[in-house]
């Protein structure tokens, strides 16, 4: 019970509905974007391209909403490995990643809050968080299970263990990794970061954060001075001028 | 911007992985702060949180929100946990006799 109360905290504090907010989230990461694909050429996910939001794969571990809302306000396409099967029913499925080249691909590695479990055992999407009360979707009481912890073992678990096998795979044929405002603490990330360092002689990486040189110093020091420190906040970082 | 630059006209396949503090400006919490926020808030378990949270810290581990629910999840169902863990399990049924009878989370 104090499990599921603490996951409908969760749900109710990390999916964002706040219209200022939102705003916020879209002239943020419509910058970050831009600078991202000027930075390295990438590909488009809007064919007409007037969002400049890349093809780009995101991982995060992150419950909340954010990059969804970004993607919903803007107006381009997202994946986040989930396909309704009818209507009101998801599923996850991993190879819908490798369906949609042309969209922003989003791994929630930890869970996430758009997705709920409903009493009659489907999945489907949250679109509304009430204030109080109950999560209630299509007239069933749902219930937030699609959070997990990180930091104890999720190896068999679907689809933590589809997305980390994804995770691994971006990562051996990736040039760039680009790490934004991470601790760097899950022990399953950082052994897939670990075998990558030897196995990828030719990635960088780029860890934004206050605390970069720390966190690079104690989890990254596999990759030596392939690994850079970038010691700037979300906001105040310029894909096109700090990533050098 | 030498040293990122794949040779060719090849585009550089490039991986982002976001964290916590890339949403903390929109006004969205770090693990940190929402175990401190679930420990204010739902005030019926606020006991057997803040007691969750002191054992998770006497271990050494951050009493972040993940370290909290991977407890509950451990807690809530040991013999998953068991399996899971297989023979490491067996050092810790004094973890599941603690959740069961101090916390009295089931």
């Amino acid at each position: 019970m104090i499990a599921r109360r603490i996951r409908e905290y969760l749900v109710r504090r990390c999916f964002v509905n706040d219209p200022i907010v939102i705003d916020s989230i879209k002239t943020d990461y419509a910058r970050f974007f831009r600078g991202l694909t000027a930075r390295f050429g990438l590909a488009l996910c809007d064919p007409g391209g007037e969002s400049g939001t890349p093809s780009v794969d995101i991982f995060t571990t992150n419950y909340d909403n954010v990059v969804e809302e970004y993607a919903r306000t803007i107006g381009v396409q997202i994946c986040d490995g989930y396909e309704e099967i009818r209507r009101g029913n998801f599923r996850f499925d991993h190879a819908k990643f490798e369906r949609s080249p042309d969209s922003l691909r989003l791994y929630k590695i930890h869970g996430t809050v758009t997705y709920a479990r409903l009493a009659n055992g489907l999945i489907d999407r949250v679109t509304y968080v009430p204030p109080r009360g109950p999560l209630v979707m299509a007239g069933q009481v749902a219930f937030p299970e699609l959070i997990y912890p990180g930091s104890k073992p999720y190896l068999s678990a679907e689809p933590q263990l589809e997305l980390l096998f994804l995770f691994k795979r971006a990562l051996s044929n990736a040039d760039v990794l680009l790490i934004i405002g991470h601790s760097l603490r899950d022990p399953n990330i950082n052994e897939v970061l670990r075998q990558v360092s030897a196995t990828n002689s030719k990635i960088r990486l780029f860890l934004v954060s206050p605390h970069a040189g720390s966190v690079i110093k104690s989890q990254l020091s596999a990759y030596g001075t392939r690994a850079i420190a970038i010691d700037k906040t979300f906001r105040s970082f310029e894909p096109s001028s700090d990533l050098t | 911007m030498s040293g990122i630059e794949v040779k060719g006209a090849e585009k550089p396949a490039i991986v982002v992985l976001l964290g916590a503090g890339a949403s903390v400006g929109f006004d969205l919490p770090d693990n940190r702060k929402l175990a401190a926020e679930v420990t204010n808030n739902l005030q019926h378990y606020r006991k057997r949180i803040i007691q969750i949270r002191e054992v998770v810290k006497r271990a050494g581990v951050t009493d972040d929100i993940e370290a909290v629910l991977s407890i509950l999840q451990f807690c809530e169902d040991p013999s998953k946990a068991s399996r899971d863990l297989g023979p490491l399990s067996a050092i810790l049924q004094t973890s599941a006799a603690l959740c069961q009878y101090d916390l009295g989370i089931r």
